[in-house]
């Protein structure tokens, strides 16, 4: 064809396709647990307070089961598992276990330590390995077969410095949940109808130790 | 196709319009977490719950009758309730009580969400409310309590057990108050004082 003597015949090029837009930026990642915030220091160790509270000590009963909630605020891998005994007595024996979460209760049986030795002083550890998952409820929890020790316990001056897991009747804040059970044969999944405990004087809060890995 | 311009024939299709760029990927989601600071285990019917964080001692608090106290409350999980509790440790004759709720608007209670019916705080023990609804995750409440007279106590949480509102100096500051005769409730709140005393405590029952 023709347009002032030019001849135009082809069709014009077809447009270039856009650039692809941007990728989406990740969403924020919010705080997904309460216990661990700051980072991992191998070798640290850290426990399911919360805040700087010290310890105390305390006469445990026996054949009773504990359990404290720990949920970290990030992956954390453990390379061991503690109590200290503060003073010796006896021949007690004791066990650090970790329960998993339902629904705010101690439940499914993760792990349990060989015996621990409470017939001296000092750190005793079980050397452990795993990772606690960010975000996750745990339940650290111990019992020995006699009382004749006295072991590290979060302090009962206040705040204990433990998540509150509910009220009992008097509202009186309460530390974690207990069952009875006899030495040496915890239950693969806690009782369904644990009891509340707090830590009013005397408390039984066992201290439970991770070293992170 | 063909086209005559001012006797002139066009040919020659205009070239097509690039298409649109395709969308970018959407991005990852963020990580699930802990929205607030209150009832961080995750719920139960019938666990109670409140302000602190922290498992605490005991305390037992004064109230001044006639003000209004509010306690923030922020929950990491959404919480269907179905009572309020309190606990009278002493009462005083004649006095009466009530639960209120107000919303925030920028970190001070605003709107009054509930007003409860008036507490018996004549005489000691726990003091329910029946009640339902739901505390949404992430999103700040005022727990408030207010009573018609002087020299009534009711069991407390301890100031370091809940998330100071900020700080005065060094001393955090862990509730409001303000003053107003008893009656109906104030809407919105108005004007607050920041306190750093043991805040007086209100359970709040799930199902």
């Amino acid at each position: 064809m023709e347009y002032n003597g030019i001849n135009i015949s082809s069709q014009g090029t077809t447009g270039s396709q856009g650039s692809a837009g941007i990728l989406g930026a990740q969403g924020v990642s919010r705080f997904s647990g309460i216990h661990n915030a700051l980072p991992n220091v191998s070798g640290a160790i850290i426990s399911y307070q919360v805040v700087v509270t010290g310890f105390q000590q305390s006469n445990i009963p026996a054949n009773r089961l504990y359990a404290i909630p720990f949920i970290p605020a990030k992956n954390t891998a453990y390379s061991g598992l503690a109590i200290t005994v503060q003073t010796a007595g006896g021949s007690g024996l004791g066990r650090i276990l970790v329960y998993s979460d339902l629904n705010g209760r101690p439940n499914s049986k993760l792990f349990e330590s060989t015996d621990l030795s409470l017939n001296s002083t000092g750190i005793k550890t079980v050397t452990t390995s795993g990772t606690f998952l960010a975000g996750v409820t745990y339940w650290l929890c111990w019992y020995n077969s006699a009382n004749t020790s006295t072991l590290s316990t979060v302090i009962s001056t206040a705040p204990f410095g433990c998540l509150t897991v509910d009220y009992d009747e008097s509202l009186i804040a309460q530390l974690g949940y207990y069952m009875d059970v006899t030495f040496g044969s915890a239950p693969n999944t806690f009782s369904t109808s644990p009891i509340l405990f707090n830590g009013q004087s005397p408390n039984f809060s066992t201290m439970i130790y991770i070293t992170i890995a | 196709m063909n086209t005559q311009v001012n006797g002139v024939l066009i040919t020659g299709a205009q070239g097509i319009t690039g298409s649109q760029g395709a969308n970018g990927a959407q991005g990852a989601q963020g990580k699930n977490g802990i929205q607030g600071v209150s009832n961080i285990l995750p719920f139960q019917t019938g666990k109670n719950i409140s302000s602190a964080f922290l498992c605490s001692q005991s305390a037992v608090i004064g109230l001044s009758g006639n003000v209004i106290y509010a306690t923030p409350f922020l929950p990491a999980f959404n919480a269907n309730y179905n009572a309020l509790s309190i606990f009278i440790a002493l009462g005083a004759p004649s006095a009466l009580g009530k639960i209120l709720i107000y919303d925030d608007l920028n970190g001070v209670p605003n709107n009054l969400l509930f007003e409860s019916s008036n507490i018996d705080a004549s005489t000691t023990g726990k003091k329910t409310v029946n009640t339902s609804g739901t505390f949404l995750a992430g999103v700040t409440y005022y727990l408030c309590l207010w009573i018609s007279v002087n020299a009534v106590q009711t069991r407390a949480t301890l100031a370091s057990s809940v998330s100071s509102i900020r700080l005065s100096t060094n001393t955090p500051l862990t509730y409001y108050r303000r003053t107003v005769t008893y009656g109906s409730a104030p809407n919105p709140f108005g004007a607050v004082q920041p306190v750093t005393s043991n805040p007086p405590l209100i359970v709040i029952t799930l199902n």
